[in-house]
């Protein structure tokens, strides 16, 4: 867990891998659309990895809603451990019913690790 | 000085400073003065007055002397200088001339004394012409060292002394060196320092009175005055006499110089003495006539002319540079969100007062930029306590405090080996607002003319003491820490005008964001009205600068008697917020007017977000007391849950999971119903009074409930104060706190 927003994303054969690090705040939010709407995969997954997440607010929540809806025709998946401070946010607003929500990056498709492509 | 004991030092150099320097009662050799009466007839006089006037009566004898029968031209000069004016004239006596100054009254009683300088002089006047060539060259001088280089070599070239130097004076009225002409065998004096105490303040308000002192001989005896009645004319005051004796101190001082003959021309810049033409003579004694002297400070009047002048332009010039730059932080600062934080990263904050750090305080909230000393030591330097200083309205006029050796602090731990001692501080015109830049340390190897400590204590010869000049003028180099560069009057005018700046982008914001509140306030007022059988308290703070939020709360009676109370908050930030939040906070309480029920309510509503406010969130939470106060109905979609605060203990109410508004085209919100016991309060929050960057969610939500376990059994007014208490002042996003139990109706 780090203080400093950014994002590491990596593209492999599956799709897209976002991991945000710091603060995923309202002032970040629009990094985090344009991260996952950058020549985005034509089809497999987006995961929006919150582990290395610090902080989430309502305004990162409605990023991460945007996501999962333009991206219609991948498979927006949000991984956030139960332990990791983003959870409980995530629980409270009720992001699970609009989001696949995991506990960690090995739960999504095959389980293989991302990888550059 | 005190009987029975030593004095100290202090004292002596307190003595030097009261010697009554205006009324020595003699004069030097060179020349006379005389004082007449309303007749024209001499009443006072010196001993060297017959001598000047070539009288054959004798130095004692001229009382009752018609001295314009003497002294062919004085009727016209005491004319021309009226009552007591001031005037000049030559006159012609025996076979030279004598300068015939007149000084005006000694005496504002029943009978006036006119005072009058007479010096035989040598020389014929100096032509105009060769004047005028020495000024011009003098107004094409275009920096302060350019003209003085030119001065003291013209003033040297008119006068003859050995050496003439230009000193300057410093703020603590020490004098440097700053342009010297010499011969060539002399020791160069350029640059060295005398400390304040060589030149008296009193002696450097004689410059303001007469322009020019002259010494042709240290070691020549001196002249008493003659009075004819010594009860009108004495003792006579001679500040404007030329011939004046000269202080027994200054003599020693010159001599353990080896000065034979000296002559000193004030520079007077502004009103203010800037500084000195000080000419010496070694080999023996000098006395260039009047009208050289009158060429000479005629060039150091052009010079000080020409001085202010430089410095009215280098003034204009610094400021209008500095306006570019003030003009592009102006600019920073009203774009910025944050005004804070734009003061804190604008290099021209920095760069307009040459400092190396900065620190801000707005409002109690404080930024750094550089290498700033801990705000302790800024409000130390502002005078004032916690709090900043009050009332401190910057402007032109705006109060500055500044040092340029603030004294160390006990640890340093920034970067350097000390703390920059430099600090000057301006107030924002509001308390808890300020501003201070910091100078870095500025080491200066001063070389004093002599060691400045070494003043002596001499026999004064009349059985006490006094303090004499020191001896020796040998080098004294000084190695002076603990400094930074001095803070000058533009610095003062630049950081006031950064302060100006920083208080007009303030004051507007307070405005809007006064008006937006307002707005925003009337229509979250605009609820029916409390209804009786419910007690509500509210806390709400919109977030930092913005001027209103996306938090909500209404209080909703209901057509079968119940209440309806809602919290929410629409994500993220900014004015265009409060147009979504009041569009949602109508329809919740529609929906609950027109069903009755919480979970319904907040289900149309989700409908509602997608279809019409697509792309917004919204979390909710809606608490329906029943009539009789036994039990609350909670839904709430994505929202904190609230808590019962009730006499035995402090409970969590599940509300079970349901998305935020707007997440989802279909809700489906489940209800929990609460039975509550009499007096129990329930109180619902929005996130901004417990989310912190760097806290956990789960660790703030516990610490609340704790504030709340203390204050069971309490009014809702308590417990809404128990949960704002320590949380309003911390939160970065809007915050609202409802708390509310049924009362007997």
């Amino acid at each position: 867990v780090e203080n400093d927003f950014r994002i590491e994303t990596v593209d492999d054969d599956r799709g897209r891998w976002l991991r945000v690090h710091g603060d995923l705040d309202d002032a970040a939010a629009p990094a985090l659309v344009k991260a996952a709407g950058d020549s985005p995969p034509e089809r497999g997954v987006m995961v929006v990895d919150l582990s290395r997440c610090a902080f989430l607010d309502s305004g990162g929540v409605r990023a991460l809603v945007a996501v999962a809806e333009h991206h219609v025709r991948l498979s927006v998946v949000v991984v956030a451990p139960t332990t990791s401070p983003a959870r409980l946010v995530i629980d409270i607003v009720g992001l699970a019913e609009a989001v696949p929500v995991v506990e960690r990056a090995g739960d999504v498709g095959d389980g293989r690790p991302p990888r550059a492509s | 000085v005190t009987e029975g004991r030593a004095p100290t030092t202090a004292e002596l150099l307190d003595g030097c400073a009261r010697e009554a320097i205006h009324i020595p009662e003699a004069v030097q050799p060179f020349g006379a003065v005389v004082g007449v009466d309303a007749g024209g007839r001499v009443v006072l006089w010196s001993q060297t007055a017959g001598l000047v006037l070539g009288e054959s009566a004798g130095p004692a004898d001229l009382g009752g002397l018609d001295l314009a029968r003497a002294l062919p031209g004085l009727e016209g000069a005491l004319a021309a200088a009226g009552p007591g004016g001031r005037a000049r004239a030559r006159a012609v006596v025996g076979d030279g001339e004598v300068e015939v100054t007149v000084l005006g009254d000694v005496q504002a009683g029943a009978t006036p004394v006119v005072l009058v300088d007479l010096e035989p002089d040598p020389d014929a006047p100096v032509p105009v012409d060769e004047v005028a060539a020495t000024q011009l060259a003098l107004l094409a001088a275009s920096s302060a060292a350019d003209l003085l280089d030119h001065l003291v070599v013209e003033v040297r070239g008119h006068l003859g002394f050995d050496r003439v130097m230009a000193y300057r004076f410093d703020p603590d009225w020490n004098g440097e060196v700053v342009a010297e002409a010499r011969r060539d065998d002399l020791d160069p004096y350029l640059g060295l320092r005398y400390p304040a105490s060589d030149i008296p303040p009193q002696a450097r308000a004689m410059y303001r009175r007469t322009p020019s002192r002259v010494i042709p001989d240290v070691d020549a005896p001196t002249v008493p005055l003659v009075h004819l009645d010594p009860a009108i004319s004495s003792p006579a005051d001679l500040s404007r006499s030329i011939v004046r004796a000269v202080s027994p101190v200054h003599l020693e001082y010159l001599r353990a110089m080896g000065v034979r003959a000296s002559m000193s021309l004030a520079l007077v810049v502004d009103g203010e003495l800037w500084g000195l033409v000080a000419c010496h003579h070694v080999d023996g004694p000098h006395r260039p006539g009047p009208s050289r002297r009158r060429a000479a400070e005629a060039l150091v009047q052009l010079a000080s002319a020409r001085l202010e002048s430089l410095g009215a332009i280098d003034r204009f010039e610094r400021r209008t540079e500095a306006g570019a730059a003030l003009a592009r932080l102006r600019g920073r600062l009203e774009a910025a969100d944050d005004l804070l934080a734009a003061v804190v990263t604008s290099p021209e904050v920095l760069d307009l007062l040459d400092a190396v750090g900065v620190t801000v305080s707005i409002d109690g909230h404080v930024g750094s930029m550089g290498t700033s000393r801990p705000v302790a030591d800024a409000l130390a330097l502002l005078g004032a306590g916690e709090g900043g200083p009050d009332g401190v309205a910057p402007g032109d006029d705006v109060e500055v405090h500044a040092s340029a050796a603030l004294p160390a602090p006990v640890t340093w731990s920034g970067p350097g080996l000390v703390a920059p001692p430099g600090a000057l501080a301006v107030g924002l015109g509001e308390a808890r607002s300020w501003i201070v830049w910091w100078r870095p340390e500025l080491i200066e190897e001063v070389r004093w003319a002599g060691d400045p400590g070494t003043k002596v204590v001499v026999d004064d010869g009349e059985g006490g003491v006094r303090l004499g000049p020191r001896r020796s003028f040998a080098a004294y180099a000084e190695r002076v820490t603990g400094r930074s560069r001095d803070w000058d009057a533009h610095d003062r005018w630049v950081a006031g005008r950064v302060a100006a700046q920083v208080q007009a982008v303030l004051a507007g914001r307070l405005r809007s964001r006064q008006a937006a509140r307002w707005a925003v306030q009337r229509i979250l007022d605009d609820a029916s009205g409390v209804p009786g059988g419910v007690e509500v308290a509210v806390r709400s703070q919109p977030a930092g600068d913005d001027p209103a939020g996306g938090d909500w709360f209404d209080v909703v009676p209901l057509p079968n008697g119940a209440v309806a109370l809602a919290v929410g908050d629409v994500a993220g930030h900014g004015f265009g917020l409060a147009s979504t939040m009041t569009h949602l906070r109508h329809a919740l309480r529609a929906y609950l007017v027109a069903y009755g029920d919480a979970a319904v309510a907040l289900e149309h509503l989700g409908v509602l977000v997608r279809h019409l406010v697509p792309g917004q969130l919204a979390t909710a939470l809606v608490c329906v007391i029943s009539a009789d106060g036994r039990e609350v109905s909670v839904a709430s979609t994505g929202h904190l849950p609230p808590f019962v605060v009730a006499a035995d203990e402090v409970r969590v109410v599940a509300t079970g999971v349901a998305p935020a508004v707007g997440m989802r085209r279909r809700n489906e919100v489940p209800t929990v119903v609460e039975p509550l016991g009499p007096g129990d309060v329930v109180v619902m929050v929005t996130d901004g009074l417990v989310e912190r960057r760097g806290e956990r969610l789960d660790d703030a939500l516990a610490a609340l409930r704790a504030d709340l376990d203390g204050v069971r059994g309490a009014s809702a007014e308590t417990v809404a104060d128990a949960a704002a208490a320590g949380r309003l002042g911390t939160a970065t996003d809007d915050v609202t706190v409802v708390a509310f139990r049924a009362v007997p109706r």
